[in-house]
Formats: C-alpha cells, structure tokens, sequence
C-alpha cells in the first residue's frame, strides 16, 4: 500500500503547502532591504548632480528642503544668475554692495584663501573663466584666443575685493567674482548645518562630488567615502582608487583635472584655472581629495593645491595637519596628515577586491 | 500490466522529498547569494568579455559603455535615485538579443550575460560598504 | 486487420510473451509511435512558441516557463524514453529554425538534452511520480543552462541567480507533472498499449 502512494486530500494538502512554501522563500529574497530604507532626494543644480540622503529619520521634508536650500544659495551665489548677490557686485562698476551675512562670510574665506595661496586661489578670476566654457557638451569647445585672455588678466586679483562687514567693493570696475572654486563647499557647509539644525542624526550631503558626512553613520562605524579614481576611464581602470574613512560632521572634497575638461588639437583644456595665466594650471597632480571641517576649506585648498602642484601642496597640508590623498598624473598616491586611507587592492586574476 | 505507463498518483513521498531538498538547497543558494544582493548605491558596474575584465564602473554615474566583441552590446547605466538607478543591455548585435530584453538589473550580485558576445554584466559591492564617493 | 482474442491461451505461455521485451517492430506499433510523437511534437512546439511570446523579465537566456515540456513529459509516459527524446528534440529544432534563432537553439538544445536524461532516469527509479520526475527535469535543465552560460562567459557570476530560478523551476515543474497527471488519465487507455502484444478493443 505504501507504493500506491498517498492519499488524494493528503496530497492535495502537501502540493498546496510545498507551492505555498515556495512562494514565500521567492517573495522574502525581495529587495534585500528589510531595514529602513534611507530618504533620498537627488536634483540637478550648480551644474552638477546633488543628493541628501537622510538615514535617521523618516522625514523626507528634511531632504527635500537641504536641496531646496541648496537652490537658494545657488541663486545668490552664481554669477551666471542675474540678480544673484554675486552679479550685483560685479555689476556695480566698482561701486559698494550690500550682501547677506552668508556671502560676507563666504567673501572673507575666499580672501583667506587667496592669501595663503599666494593668490593661486583667485575669485576675482570671472573676467577670465567667462571666456572659458567646460560645462557644455558641444563637440567645439574651443580654447578662447589668448588675446582675450590677456585682456582680461589685469581684472584678476584678490586684491580688488574690499570687504568691510557686509558691504563689498570691487576696486577695479573690470573684476568679476566667480565663486566656482569655493561655493559648492560653502552651500554643503550650510546644509549640513539645516540638517544638523533640524535634529538629523545620520546623512550624508553629496554636491558633485563634494562630500560632506553629517553624524555618524548608523550602527557606529565610520562613514566610509570612495575616492573615485582621477585618471581617466581605461579598459580594465579601477573605478575607485580606495577609500577614506571619516566620523562626525566632515567634509571629504576633491579637485581633479579630469573632472571637467575638452580636448582641442590634442591639447587637453582643463577647468582649474591659474589666475597668473589665465590658462588651466600647469600641474602634476590628477586629483587631490582632502578631509577637512568645514566643506569650505575642502573646496579652497583642494583648489588651490592642484593649482600649486604636488610639492608645494604638500608642504602646506604637512605644515596644516591636513588630512589628504593626492593623485599625481603618473598614478602616484601620496597621503598627508593623518588621513585613514585604505588604497584598493587588486588581485592578479583581475579581480576586484575591496577589502583587505 | 499495462499499467506500467500510467502516471500513478501524482504526489509520492519521494516526490515531496525531491522537491523538499532541492527547495533547501536553493533557499540555502539564497541565503548565501543575497549577502550581496542588496541595493547599494556605492557598487561598481563589473563587465567581462571572454573571462576577462573589460572594465569597472561606479553605478552612480550615468554612462553608456559600447563593448566591441564577436558581436556588439550597448551598455547603459542609468544613475539617480533609489528607484530609477539600473543597469541594462540597451542595444545589442547579437542573434536573439536576450541580453536586450533582459530585465534592468539593480541588486548587488545580480547580472546580465550575452552568451554570444561572451559578455558579462554584474554588480558588485555592497561588500564595500561604501557610503559616497567623493571625485 | 483484426487478430483474434488470445485470452485462452495458457497463463504461462502469456506471461512469457509479456517477459520478453519486444521491440515495437510492428507496422502498428511504429505507425502509432510515429503519429503519437509527431503529435506531441506539434503540441509542443505551439506551446513553446505560445512561452516566447511572454517575455519573461528574468535572469538566464533560454530559460522559459517550460509549458512545452508538458508535451516531451507526456511522450516519456506514453511511449517511453526515445519518445520523449524525440519530441524534446523535434521541438527545440522546429523553433529554432522558426523564431528562436540558431544561437538560442544550440543553448536550448543542452538544457533539453540534460532534461530528458534526468527525466528518464527519475522514471526508471520508480519511486518518483510524473510531478517528481517533472521537477527533476526542470531543476536538471535550470542548472545545466546556468552551468553552460557559465562556461561559456567564463564569468560565475551568474549563478546567483540560480537558486531563485531553481525554485521557480521546481514550481514550474510541478505544475507541469500536475498537467500532464490529469492528462495522461484522461486519456483513453488504448494508447499505452505498447509491449503487450496485440490485444486491441
């Protein structure tokens, strides 16, 4: 009687319980994400891709509005906008301005920087980056004649800016500001600070690239933020060359001179201008990624390193306790400070290993 | 005795027994594979033609990547947010076009071939543990 | 074309005919095998052309619900392995000519084969049924495929997504045991007389 088999209820209630079974192992190796799924909101603005992930709590306004924040300072910050704060002063021929407390403070850290660079790091450089264009993706991108750029290299000159409170002067009529070099810093310290602000405990703020952590990441180990790799995109390439590990509020920014960049008659144009020629700085470095404070820093000394090249950048973030990871264009790594960087190892088959 | 070639009844015990152990074993495989099967947006895009590896790329920047093999795939990675970042085969050469009509995959581990291109198309990571990346 | 009833033949003599295994070497018993495969063979081939429609968002090429495999599960139960061979092959060669294309058929073709094996030893153990036997070809087809696509990209990485194709393998394969239990009861016991010798209705 075993042979004949089982019952017909029986097996009718065992093929009715296998299939049940089954569906539920398909339907629970889902998405993989049984935990909270982080809020993230994503925008296009400062000519780049932004995103605030927000990991702590369920409020998507928080996300929403850190972009929207970020739109706002755009719309002050950028000369390209008409009646932004920065189009004012350089509109004023030479006249007073009265700007927001944010832009007086974003002026001062911008001479900051135009001083300890030696004027490497120049905001006045908008005469001359207005001649450039690297954002669009026209084929003909063209290095403009550098008898325009002679022209307007007098209008260069950190010089210029005079700054009393909130009032700004530009001392040569010609000067423009362009804030390019500084502001995405500036606009990711501030929104870490709404966040901060509206009790977030765990985000992370991506403008482009810049990265700034806000927190601690959830469950206690450090934020962990992937330099990708400068060099250009080769078969066979590493997409990331390793990685930097950070905790708390931190601001992880880098400068590269593969970023942005067109090749015309085999030269290649790249968009870190050097104020002295108004041609993009001759340099050896790829990259340099550097972990500070304030994103504001990050920005203007990563900036302001690639312009100087890898001996003399060095030797400031040595002197400056500063964190970083520099990428020379032979593919040299160097580190500064006490930077937890952890390279990326690859292992002979090919593969691709991130781990130790 | 012609009744050798009937079908029986169509549940026996080893029947159930059969089904059981290859369920365990796929829900064993499961477990195992969805270690890395979740949605990372710090993964990397891994390609491979013929065994060897072709290139790495980070999924969270759009790219179109056109791999040139006994046949042609166009690779597309679609970056943004939670939802809307993929990756898939959006054109191909090859006889049949699987690769094509394969749905967009997302998921760590998870992967996309073209058995006559020799192609491979995964995503990797999660391992990493890669909050953002900075460039 | 009628033979007469030979039940009053000694039991013994009977049961000697029925021991020997006899080749189907009758015009009867091939025309039947022939017309039943080239049947099953068609039903088959419209069910697999019926799966290609669906398109199917899911993993490995070439994997299919596997409902033309109702047709090659029936051949094995009605006329045996060879059968089932046949039909399996017949088919998967009919579409690749028609809709699949080449590169899909060779493919198709290995899973098929690995499938029909399995089946056929899963019959011979005799202690599994049509669902079981069904399951363990589409689980041996599954894992054959992935195997081969495998080594054919000289990439494992796609056997991830052999355990969740597995179990839906398992669930297809079921269904279809299912099918063919219900249909190989409804039909008319005259066609698996095979081995028997010419006892006719």
């Amino acid at each position: 009687m075993g042979n004949r088999g089982i019952k017909l209820k029986t097996r009718g209630i065992a093929s009715v319980v296998l299939l049940a079974a089954s569906l539920a192992v398909l339907t629970s190796c889902g998405d993989g994400d049984a935990r909270d799924e982080p809020i993230r909101k994503t925008e296009f603005l400062l000519d780049t891709v932004c995103s605030v992930t927000v990991f702590s709590r369920d409020d998507e306004d928080c996300a929403a509005e850190a972009l929207a924040l970020c739109a706002d300072y755009e719309r002050r910050l950028s000369r390209t906008v008409a009646d932004s704060e920065v189009s004012k002063i350089n509109g004023a021929g030479g006249a007073e301005t009265t700007v927001s407390d944010e832009t007086a403070a974003l002026l001062e850290r911008a001479l900051y920087y135009g001083a300890v660079s030696e004027g490497k790091f120049d905001v006045t450089i908008g005469g001359v980056s207005a001649l450039w264009d690297f954002s669009s993706d026209t084929e003909d991108r063209a290095a403009p004649n550098p008898s325009d750029i002679e022209a307007a290299l007098p209008s260069v000159g950190f010089e210029n800016i005079e700054l009393s409170g909130n009032r700004v002067r530009l001392k040569d009529p010609a000067t423009r500001l362009d804030l390019g070099g500084i502001a995405k810093g500036f606009i990711a310290d501030k929104m870490a600070e709404y966040l901060t602000e509206q009790g977030v405990e765990s985000a992370l703020i991506d403008l482009g690239g810049n990265i700034v952590t806000v927190g601690e990441k959830q469950g206690g180990a450090p934020w962990k933020v992937g330099i990708r790799n400068p060099l250009p995109a080769s078969e066979g390439a590493e997409a990331i060359i390793g990685s930097v590990e950070v905790t708390g509020t931190v601001s992880v920014g880098t400068s590269g001179t593969y970023e942005r960049f067109f090749v015309q008659d085999g030269t290649r144009y790249h968009h870190i201008l050097d104020p002295a020629t108004g041609f993009p700085a001759r340099t050896d470095l790829a990259g340099i990624t550097a972990v500070t404070e304030k994103s504001v820093d990050g920005e203007g000394i990563t900036t302001m390193c690639v312009i100087l090249g890898s001996d003399r950048a060095r030797v400031y973030l040595e002197q400056n306790d500063i964190p970083a990871v520099l990428v020379k264009t032979d593919g040299t790594v160097i580190t500064t400070g006490d930077v937890n960087y952890e390279p990326v190892s690859v292992s002979k088959d090919g593969d691709h290993d991130g781990n130790q | 005795m012609t009744e050798i070639n009937k079908p029986g009844n169509p549940i026996r015990r080893a029947d159930i027994i059969l089904i059981a152990a290859l369920l365990i074993l796929a829900t064993i495989g499961a477990a195992l594979v969805s270690r890395g099967g979740v949605y990372a947006d710090d993964a990397d895009v891994r390609i491979t033609v013929d065994g060897a590896l072709y290139g790495v790329y980070p999924i969270g920047e759009a790219r179109e990547i056109v791999v040139q093999g006994n046949y042609e795939n166009r690779i597309v990675i679609e970056a943004g947010d939670a939802d809307v970042m993929q990756v898939r085969v959006a054109g191909a050469t090859c006889p049949g076009k699987d690769c094509v009509h394969h749905a967009p995959i997302r998921l760590g581990g998870q992967s996309i071939v073209c058995l006559p291109n020799r192609l491979s198309v995964e995503i990797t990571g999660g391992e990493r543990d890669i909050d953002a990346f900075t460039y | 074309m009628t033979h007469s009833h030979t039940d009053d033949a000694p039991p013994a003599a009977e049961a000697a005919k029925r021991a020997i295994p006899r080749s189907p070497s009758s015009a009867r018993t091939r025309i039947r095998a022939v017309t039943i495969c080239a049947a099953l063979a068609a039903v088959a081939f419209s069910l697999s052309y019926i799966e290609n429609l669906i398109p199917l968002p899911i993993p490995v090429p070439g994997v299919k619900l596997g409902f033309a495999n109702i047709a090659t599960l029936a051949a094995l139960y009605i006329l045996g392995g060879r059968a089932a061979f046949a039909v399996n092959i017949l088919r998967i060669l009919l579409a690749g000519l028609m809709f699949t294309g080449a590169f899909a058929m060779f493919y198709a073709l290995s899973g098929g084969i690995l499938a029909v094996i399995a089946m056929i030893l899963l019959k011979r153990a005799r202690v599994f049924s049509v669902v079981g036997v069904s399951v363990g070809g589409s689980a041996a087809h599954i894992t054959g495929q992935i195997l081969l696509a495998s080594l054919i990209v000289k990439n494992a990485a796609i056997f991830t997504s052999l355990p969740l194709l597995l179990i839906s393998s398992i669930i297809a394969g079921a269904i279809v045991g299912l099918i063919v239990y219900l249909l190989l009861r409804a039909l008319p016991r005259a066609i698996f007389r095979q081995r028997s010798g010419p006892r006719t209705h």
